[in-house]
């Protein structure tokens, strides 16, 4: 996946809360109300850019232009964290993860959270 | 393929003496006239090497046609003339031998004589044809070479183009610093540029440039710009992408490829691409004050130096060319004035002429028919020589003069034929009319240069036929010459507006033209008036009116209203001078809505207009109402500019032109869109475009038929917003029109500014209580004019005119400045206005605040502010860049 600079991350991020896809109309209301009052030209710029970069598709709905995100929060989300790890860990999760605990970025019942997926996760595999 | 080439060959002569003309009257017009006018009208020069329209008698048509027919005349004599003499020419055509024996007979005398000059007619012909033959097939295959070359040379053009295109493309980075992006669409903004225009950087191209016809980016060579470069290379690129430079440049590009041949439409190429700077670096500075002027010449050479070394010679938009160019634009930049508009109607000539001289040369037109184009050309001479214009009238209705030809009757006028205080031309034929203009009282006496100025412009457009245009010229002559006779002999009131100039002061009514020329003056009975602070004024009364003028009352009356009329417009650029009384009529005591209803049902038009103003502002909108419902148009558009205050008028306007615009009201709508301000009457426009409602969006298209509208009109997709067509698609897809994205964001902007008017109307709605205007002097009374001739410099006044308005004035500023009004509210307390003088900052100041040109180096701010709570008054604060001044308050009188 192509890399999108912060700008345009904060699109993606008001399309996807838009429940994927947004009109232009909405997207500047809604950057508006996170206190980004961008130019026309700025907000399509951008949205050309994530398209061209194959994270938004357009289509017509009527005379406007519909946006719709190709990719999805989670997997922006997943894939950043992926080349994160390869880029700053090479690969090593339990690093990330015990940098998230020293730091206290993962709290305990975070810890507790995941740890009881982690048993959902393999009861479902030993069950099958 | 041999009529193809000849046209060509044709079209390139014509267009080289066109070039010839225009080099040969370049000293005329090169120091004189501007550069945009330098840049477009090569394009003439273009129009005559593409098209092969031509009259039906032109120079290049006549050489070509006669080397032709020269041509043709040697093997018809010599095929034709054995057969023109029965005898004699069966026996040639039958056996050659048998002619050698019958010498003596009379078909062989006969020979001999019509054959005298030449040589045996068998082989002459033989000959003759070999020859023709033998032409035909060189003029084939030179045909052929000019095709084979001209397609080659196109092509390598547009795939050179594309592949610097891509080059560019790949090798750069879109611009992510937020604070720039953001920078350059407020460029963009505050220069209406309706397209969406992506932004990177590429450290391999030479200078910042401007590619992609459907999709426009900017490439600049480098982001660490200093803001003024930044600024200045922004906009000078934007200049390019408004103008459409790039559709020039490929049409120059595809002149040069069918005329390769021709050594001289390179020489065009050059000329075209340096006034293409030219006049880009023009409409640039047009808007700069002086000083700014060198600093756009600094940005010239700044962006030489950081350019890399890439460059693309074809048609890239690019901010610098060459050093040599470089060095002739600061020049032009240095030396850059306004054009005074005497020269622009030199201007005006020099296109005529080279008009002219495009369509005389014409071109070689392919002989469609050979044996009748002779018969054709004599009847159609015969024709221009009898053909005077057809019979017509000229009738004058509420503020239109149409020209009624006799083919025409009255329902071929327009519906939708009131003005708004301007005046126009409407054409009227059986089935047709044409609408000119507009212009107004101060036109008419150049109306006819204008009136031929747009017959010229629609001809060029093939708009209209010559036989129309020539009568609207020759009914322009007709209004123009009997305007400057009734203008100083009738006193007919409608010369003067009778739209403003009726008013209503107790108990007459009383008719007023002002501006009297001083020609005219001395046709009428004038007399002196003395108004109430002792100053006189001369009054002018016609034949109707002098009896007044021994009447105390009436001129007491008219003294009133003329300082009434002086105090109202005492701010407007016609100042109330040298008023003639057209009309009194005493009215008495009765009431004014009394008045009001008397002369609505009676339809008497000036006298209710002029009891209009002074009518409370429901019965206003009540009558307004009724008139719209009722469709007296006539009424409505006398009336809805009288509106006192500004803002109930723009309201009432704008509510109108909604309810014109759903109930199908064109009328109405004509007369109301030439109301709007110009960004809602560009909303109406698009909303009208958008709807498919042509006859309204005709109505709020500009009268002004430049080159832009042309482009406009005829790539209405190529300045699309958001559409996502890259270059490559242009040249690669066979689209269809249907292809091109429609204007998608429309809708959507629509709806963006209509949440935005909304939120500024909430802004509007505290703030409009102020008024706050920048005055010049010379928009003042001369009263006031000595009064601040009189103050100190450097000296904070706040001088009181009477009649609540207040004058903030100081003199001897450093520099130009804004200004920034504040109020602070204190519930129960006195309110704080606080007026911010601060210094004019090119790029920080808010654009609205801007002052175009420089006003001099005084403040002079109209103002005057009414308080929620009117009897707590307020307390007004002027600050100098934040810093509070002190003030002297002073009487005016």
């Amino acid at each position: 996946m192509q890399q999108i600079s912060d700008y345009e991350l904060e699109l993606m991020k008001v399309i996807w809360a838009n429940g994927d896809t947004a009109l232009y109309a909405e997207i500047v209301a809604a950057l508006s109300e996170k206190g980004m009052d961008w130019t026309k030209n700025t907000i399509i710029t951008l949205l050309s850019r994530l398209i061209d970069k194959g994270l938004l598709k357009t289509n017509k709905i009527g005379h406007r232009n519909k946006y719709t995100a190709i990719v999805s929060e989670d997997e922006y989300q997943s894939s950043q964290t992926e080349t994160f790890l390869h880029k700053v860990y090479e690969g090593n999760a339990k690093g990330l993860v015990s940098a998230l605990i020293q730091k206290d970025l993962l709290s305990a019942a975070d810890y507790e959270d995941l740890k009881k997926y982690w048993e959902d996760v393999k009861e479902g595999v030993s069950t099958q | 393929m041999n009529e193809l080439f000849k046209i060509i060959l044709s079209l390139s002569l014509s267009g080289t003496i066109l070039i010839f003309l225009l080099l040969l009257l370049r000293p005329l017009y090169k120091e004189r006239l501007s550069k945009r006018w330098q840049y477009y009208i090569w394009l003439l020069v273009i129009v005559r090497f593409l098209l092969p329209l031509t009259p039906e008698t032109s120079v290049v048509g006549n050489l070509f046609r006669q080397t032709e027919q020269r041509i043709e005349q040697n093997t018809m004599n010599s095929t034709r003339l054995p057969s023109a003499d029965s005898p004699g020419s069966l026996r040639t055509e039958r056996a050659p031998s048998t002619e050698l024996v019958d010498i003596g007979s009379p078909g062989s005398a006969a020979i001999e004589a019509g054959g005298d000059s030449y040589t045996p007619p068998v082989a002459n012909t033989a000959n003759n044809k070999l020859r023709i033959v033998i032409s035909e097939n060189i003029l084939f295959s030179l045909g052929a070479l000019w095709l084979v070359v001209a397609l080659l040379l196109f092509v390598r053009k547009i795939t050179i183009y594309q592949s610097f295109v891509k080059y560019v493309n790949a090798g750069s980075t879109p611009v992510e610093d937020m604070n720039l992006l953001e920078r350059f669409g407020r460029i963009l903004a505050d220069n209406h540029v309706h397209g969406t225009i992506d932004l990177r950087a590429n450290s391999l191209v030479a200078s910042p440039l401007l590619i992609g016809f459907m999709h426009a980016r900017i490439i600049l060579p480098t982001t660490d710009l200093s803001e003024e470069d930044f600024y200045y290379t922004i906009l000078h690129e934007l200049t390019h992408y408004k103008r459409k430079d790039m559709f020039y440049k490929w049409l120059v590009q595809l002149t040069i490829c069918l005329h390769w041949f021709n050594p001289f439409v390179y020489l065009m190429g050059r000329e075209t691409n340096r006034l293409c700077e030219l006049s880009c670096d023009e409409g640039v500075i047009a808007s700069f004050p002086e000083h700014s002027r060198k600093s756009y010449g600094d940005t010239l050479l700044h962006a030489i130096s950081t350019g890399g070394s890439y460059k693309d010679a074809i048609a890239s938009v690019t901010l610098n060319e060459s050093k040599e160019l470089l060095k002739g634009r600061l020049d032009a930049i240095m030396k850059y004035k306004k054009i005074p508009k005497t020269i622009q109607t030199a201007a005006i000539f020099i296109t005529g002429i080279l008009i002219g001289g495009a369509v005389v040369l014409g071109a070689y037109a392919a002989p469609n028919a050979k044996s009748s184009s002779q018969t054709d050309e004599i009847s159609e001479s015969g024709k221009t020589e009898s053909s005077s214009l057809p019979d017509y009238t000229i009738q004058y209705e509420d503020g239109v003069y149409y020209i009624m030809v006799d083919d025409a009757t009255e329902d071929d006028k327009p519906i939708s034929s009131v003005t708004n205080g301007y005046k126009k031309l409407v054409l009227v034929r059986e089935d047709y009319y044409a609408t000119f203009g507009t212009f107004d009282d101060h036109d008419m006496t150049s109306l006819v240069n204008y009136i031929t100025e747009q017959c010229n412009t629609r001809l060029d457009n093939n708009e209209i036929t010559q036989e129309n245009a020539n009568i609207v010229i020759q009914a322009a002559e007709e209004i123009q010459h009997s305007y400057s006779y009734r203008a100083l002999e009738d006193d007919d009131v409608i010369l003067y507006n009778y739209t403003q100039s009726g008013y209503y002061q107790h108990p007459y009514l009383i008719w007023i033209g002002y501006n009297l020329p001083a020609n005219a003056q001395s046709k009428y009975n004038g007399t002196l008036l003395t108004l109430s602070d002792q100053s006189t004024m001369p009054v002018w009364f016609n034949e109707e009116s002098k009896k007044f003028m021994s009447d105390e009352n009436a001129i007491s009356a008219v003294t009133t209203l003329i300082e009434r009329m002086k105090s109202q417009k005492a701010d407007s650029s016609r100042p109330v001078e040298a008023p003639i009384i057209t009309s009194i009529e005493y009215v008495g005591d009765t009431d004014i809505n009394t008045l009001a209803e008397k002369y609505y049902t009676e339809d008497e038009l000036t006298h209710f207009s002029a009891i209009f103003p002074e009518l409370d502002s429901r019965t206003q909108q009540e009558y307004l109402d009724h008139m719209f419902e009722n469709d007296r148009i006539s009424f409505f558009s006398c009336c809805i500019g009288e509106l006192e205050d500004t803002n109930i008028q723009k309201d009432a306007v704008e509510r109108y032109t909604l309810k014109a615009y759903e109930e199908d009201k064109i009328n109405f709508f004509a007369v109301l869109s030439g109301m709007l301000d110009e960004s809602s009457q560009r909303n109406w426009l698009e909303k009208c475009k958008k709807d498919g409602k042509t006859n309204f969006s005709i109505l709020l298209e500009e009268d002004d038929y430049s080159f832009d509208d042309f482009l406009d009109k005829n790539f209405p997709d190529a300045d699309l917003s958001g559409s996502v067509f890259t270059d490559d698609d242009f040249f690669n897809s066979d689209f269809t029109d249907d292809d091109f994205p429609d204007n998608d964001f429309l809708d959507e902007w629509n709806d963006f500014q209509k949440g935005w008017e909304e939120h500024e109307q909430q802004q509007k709605e505290i703030t409009n209580l102020i008024e706050l205007n920048r005055l010049t002097k010379q928009e003042l009374s001369t009263e006031l004019q000595t009064f601040l001739d009189s103050c100190d410099d450097r000296k904070w006044y706040l001088i009181d005119a009477g009649s609540g308005l207040q004058y903030l004035y100081y003199n001897g500023l450093p520099h130009t400045y804004a200004y920034e009004p504040n109020i602070i509210k204190n519930v129960g307390a006195n309110d704080r206005v606080i007026i911010d003088i601060v210094n004019f900052d090119f790029f920080n100041t808010p654009r609205d605040r801007v002052i175009e040109e420089n006003l001099g180096n005084y403040v002079l701010l109209a103002f005057s502010y009414t308080p929620d709570n009117q009897d707590a008054g307020y307390s007004l604060e002027v600050t100098y860049n934040g810093l509070p001044v002190t003030y002297e308050i002073v009487q005016s009188r």
